[in-house]
């Protein structure tokens, strides 16, 4: 029986190979069609490195059932006793907590002081008010939840930027002691296996956020409704997903979370515009915020996220509410803790437009803020990112003001396309110089044929086919709110054209619209 | 390549096990060289011709030497003998230890930095290994105990089948030569292979590698309490053992299946109650091939002089140090453990010990303690940070007797390194055996039991290896 047994252990242990090798052909495959072809032009031996590199890549990322061994592996160290597993380690309260850069005080700090100080100095010298926002880490104030022997730094360093920032009489405020208190707390507004704070996390940091908004621009904020938690629903999906830090180390490791979204029981009806994807959305809160696909069918474990559910992170968001109590516009910087928190502000500022950093490009942080001039600028950063996001400022490329020349005075464009998108946009023939700087601004748009609540404009190159840029706007709001105003470089080579477009480009179709007053100016340098 | 890697399991193993048990005779033979040909390059594709270039002066020079001793030119024989031994370690000198050579003699003399260059050659993989198995072939076919072997190809199999070309067990030619011409494999055989190949893979990603990451931390914290330099110099020992151990049973387990009778290379060396016995089962093999190749030849211990009999030791010691690599610590770690062993072989001590059970009971857990100490110094990159190392466990430079992240390490690694303790002993193994003279039926079971519990594991190494987890392997650099 002995030998049999070896015998079946010998059988199994082929067909486990066998079976895994099979399952993973494709990585075999992907390797060849891919990976293979870009390094025929080497010499033998750098080939043969470099196709072994590539190949050994693909293994590791591509491997069949990953999905499955990294349960399996968490589960493991669940049961060995391990307190960490893949660079996160378990609360004491049983949550997840990312380990890596917590374990060292940020030697960039400094630097991010500077970059904020700097940024605000910029910003009052433009008359523009200026928050930052001290989001909490996922952890108490005193790190007890943290097992014996580890030690966070963000909060001590969170302390250390406070305390700067409020000698250099920048505004701040600190949501940890609202949001994160205690264990509890954490419990309530941070999910379990993800870094990110949630709905009421975010709801929470919203509600200070307004009232110290109210304070600087002297609104008031203390009967709005918008801000009583009692006003939204709660709508709770049950062991729903697997954050970021459970993806390290498996649901058995971490366990799993819940997911809940707050929809508003009031009228609402906010628009959305990602210029950057083209995307615009307009209707009702659940509608036009909340990215539905994420809470309506269960999500797979290791490749979607909840938190997508609040927004995606884009270079550029636009929100747009006509019926907002506060008229103001509000220009946030932040990461993705920021999502949760602009869709709730949209519900309360007539203006809401967000920046991240990560994925902005087009110009310096303080060219956008010179040029969107809000009435307040908040930063509003998870403590992890923000010596990084410090580091995109560009506070120092503010080119002083000369004046501007207007080059196309109060013209009316029209764009008619039909069905088959023919005639979907119109350039302005008014040559652009390379390297200028141009403000282009309309005072109405009307919609004479179809229906779009929104519209495109672009700065193109008909040689290359390129665009450079295409903000997107809310009709109605651009007509309500004194018109759409668009500044941009053009860029060094080409020539490029201004697009106005009958709509949404390539989104809707078979719609005419009439531009009126246009005006082209050019900045003087 | 690895062992330990999803390349090797998922797309080289299956391969070349297919096609192996595919092809007949001496197809076998080619096909498994070109395999293993390939595995080597697959790390560092240039040194397959360094291998290659060894293989063929192997290969000339013992055709030359039988040649010779055919023709009774016995002592123009024994000159090639002593060429192919001078040729192979000055080639392994050259490789491995130049640079070291260079660099301290610039240090040592200042003056001469214009004279010496400063060389930086790369260190070819498995180095040490191959160049021994290649010195064993000729010595053993000098001493008539194997046949010359004339057809290249067959050699090369033997200094480069891949089971155990890059990290042993250093298999010597009379060992394995007449199952180069014709093995056989049997089920049985193949099956037990796998056994041992499992017990190998999951000792190395379960025990070793999760070892490795307390040992790391340890290691490279620039302060620690006693009870944490404690922590990290055990973490090491079992990390050590089970890297070492765990590849080696792999090795021994791909050549089971390919009919290949590698011989064990550790004996549960922790239990050993001298020094001595020490490296009778620590790394067999090497020790082994420094017996006979070594200090038997110099005389071994039927010496007439004591000081010959230290004379022997400190060459043999000397060398395993410096086997080890090019650093002062190896060489003072192989100088300490030879200063022991002659203390020992001197005193008798081995036989008392046996003999004694006061003395086994005092002395067994003296072993221990040196066997730990001296991975201290193994592990350490310097003598300085060896010696930070050691005076931390022994409360000097300390940062108290134990500090949170102790406290920390136990709660995670506490249950994993009593099982790695457990694992580093034969209790089970003594278990199995006394349960099957009782009780039979019961030992089957626990057997059976035992092949799936290893397959279970197997499949959790797997998981590691997807997390692309810690998966360092020490003696890959030898």
């Amino acid at each position: 029986m002995h030998k049999i047994s070896k015998k079946i252990l010998g059988v199994t242990f082929c067909l486990l190979i066998a079976t895994v090798t099979f399952a993973n052909y494709k990585t075999l495959r992907d390797f060849f069609r891919h990976d293979y072809p870009k390094y025929t032009n080497l010499s033998a031996s750098e080939r043969f490195t470099h196709s072994v590199k590539a190949l050994r890549d693909r293994y590791v990322q591509q491997v069949k059932w990953k999905d499955t061994f990294i349960e399996i592996n968490g589960g493991f160290n669940r049961v060995i006793g391990k307190q960490e597993c893949n660079q996160v380690v378990r609360l004491n309260n049983g949550m997840m907590a990312r380990i890596g850069s917590n374990l060292t005080p940020d030697q960039n700090l400094p630097n991010t002081i500077k970059q904020i100080t700097g940024l605000s100095e910029r910003l009052k010298q433009m008359g523009i008010p200026f928050l930052y926002v001290n989001c909490p880490n996922k952890m108490d104030p005193d790190g007890t939840l943290l097992p014996r022997g580890i030690t966070f730094y963000s909060n001590p360093d969170s302390d250390l930027l406070l305390a700067a920032l409020k000698e250099n009489q920048t505004a701040a405020l600190d949501l940890r002691p609202v949001v994160t208190p205690t264990g509890e707390d954490l419990k309530r507004h941070f999910f379990r296996t993800d870094h990110h704070w949630n709905a009421f996390g975010a709801f929470k940091a919203t509600q200070m956020l307004v009232r110290k908004t109210a304070d600087i621009l002297a609104f008031d904020a203390t009967h709005l409704p918008q801000l009583e938690l009692a006003n939204w629903e709660v709508i709770t999906r049950k062991n729903w997903w697997l954050g970021s830090e459970g993806q390290r180390t498996g649901s058995l490791f971490s366990g799993l979370d819940d997911f809940d979204i707050l929809i508003p029981k009031f009228d609402t009806c906010i628009s959305l515009a990602v210029p950057t994807h083209n995307e615009f959305y307009k209707g009702a809160f659940k509608d036009s915020v909340i990215q539905q696909r994420y809470i309506n069918k269960r999500i797979r474990k290791y490749k979607e996220t909840a938190y997508l559910t609040f927004g995606f992170d884009r270079a550029l968001k636009h929100y747009r509410n006509e019926f907002a109590p506060v008229k103001k516009h509000i220009l946030i910087v932040q990461d993705s803790f920021g999502d949760p928190v602009d869709g709730y502000l949209s519900t309360i500022f007539a203006k809401v437009d967000v920046v991240d950093l990560r994925h902005y490009k087009e110009t310096t942080l303080l060219t956008l803020l010179e040029r969107a001039h809000p009435d307040i600028v908040v930063m509003l950063f998870n403590p992890s990112t923000r010596s990084d996001m410090a580091t995109k400022f560009g506070c120092l490329e503010l080119t002083a003001w000369q004046g501007e020349e207007t080059v196309l005075a109060n013209t009316t464009i029209e764009v008619f396309s039909d069905n088959n998108d023919n005639n979907q946009f119109k350039a302005l023939p008014t040559p652009l110089k390379n390297g200028q700087t141009y403000t282009l601004e309309i005072e109405n748009v009307e919609v004479l044929d179809g229906t779009t609540q929104g519209f495109s404009l672009a700065l193109y190159c008909p040689e290359t086919k390129t665009t450079a840029i295409s903000p997107l706007f809310d009709l109605t709001f651009t007509n309500h709110h004194g018109g759409a105003h668009w500044e941009f470089n053009v860029p060094e080579q080409g020539d490029w054209k201004i697009l106005f477009y009958a709509g949404v480009a390539n989104k809707t179709h078979g719609n005419s619209l009439r531009y009126r007053n246009v005006t082209l100016k050019q900045r003087l340098r | 390549m690895l062992f330990t890697s999803l390349e090797f399991l998922f797309l080289f193993l299956p391969i070349t096990l297919g096609v192996y048990f595919l092809l007949k005779g001496a197809a076998r033979n080619y096909w498994l060289l070109v395999t293993s040909l390939f595995f080597y390059a697959w790390g560092e594709p240039s040194f397959v011709v360094v291998m290659l270039g060894s293989i063929l002066f192997n290969y000339v020079i013992t055709l030359a030497m039988v040649w010779l001793k055919l023709k009774r030119f016995r002592k123009t024989a024994k000159w090639m003998l002593g060429l192919a031994i001078t040729g192979n370690l000055l080639f392994l000198g050259t490789y491995k230890y130049l640079n070291f050579i260079t660099e301290n003699l610039r240090d040592f003399f200042p003056s001469l930095q214009g004279a010496i260059p400063q060389t930086s050659i790369l260190l070819p993989i498995g180095i040490s290994f191959f160049t021994f198995q290649s010195m064993s072939y000729v010595i053993d076919v000098y001493r008539r105990d194997a046949k010359v072997q004339t057809n290249l190809a067959n050699l090369a199999l033997y200094v480069v089948l891949f089971p155990q070309m890059i990290a042993g067990p250093i298999v010597r030619y009379v060992t394995v030569f007449k199952q180069i011409e014709h093995r056989v494999i049997t089920f049985d055989m193949f099956s037990a292979g796998v056994l041992k190949f499992l017990y190998g893979f999951n000792k190395k990603m379960l025990l070793a590698n999760l070892c490795a990451i307390l040992a790391d931390e340890c290691f490279g914290a620039s302060t620690l309490s006693v009870a944490s330099a404690w922590l990290g110099a055990i973490a090491y020992t079992l990390q050590i053992y089970f890297d070492f151990c765990g590849y080696s049973e792999m090795a021994i387990g791909l050549g089971w299946m390919l009919g290949f009778p590698f011989p064990r290379n550790f004996n549960y060396p922790y239990i050993s109650k001298t020094i001595t016995e020490f490296w009778q089962r620590w790394h067999i093999s090497l020790g082994r091939w420094f017996r006979d190749y070594v200090y038997f030849p110099l005389g071994g211990s039927r010496v007439t002089s004591k000081w010959r009999l230290i004379f022997n030791l400190s060459i043999v010691w000397a060398a395993t140090g410096i086997w080890h690599g090019a650093q002062w610590t190896f060489i003072l770690w192989g100088a300490l453990y030879g200063v022991i062993i002659i203390c020992e072989k001197l005193c008798d001590w081995p036989k008392k010990v046996k003999a004694s059970l006061p003395l086994r009971l005092i002395y067994q857990p003296v072993t221990l303690l040196f066997v730990v100490l001296g991975w201290v110094l193994f592990r350490s990159p310097t003598l300085a940070s060896a010696v930070h190392y050691l005076k931390a466990m022994f409360g000097i430079q300390a940062t108290g007797l134990y500090d949170d992240r102790f406290f920390f390490n136990i709660d995670s690694y506490g249950l994993l390194l009593l099982v790695a303790i457990f694992c580093a002993t034969p209790m089970l193994k003594n278990f199995t055996k006394r349960l099957a003279m009782r009780h039979m039926a019961a030992a089957k079971i626990f057997m059976i039991l035992g092949y799936l519990l290893q397959l279970i594991l197997f499949i959790i190494g797997i998981s590691f290896l997807v997390m692309n987890a810690h998966n360092p392997f020490i003696y890959f650099n030898f």
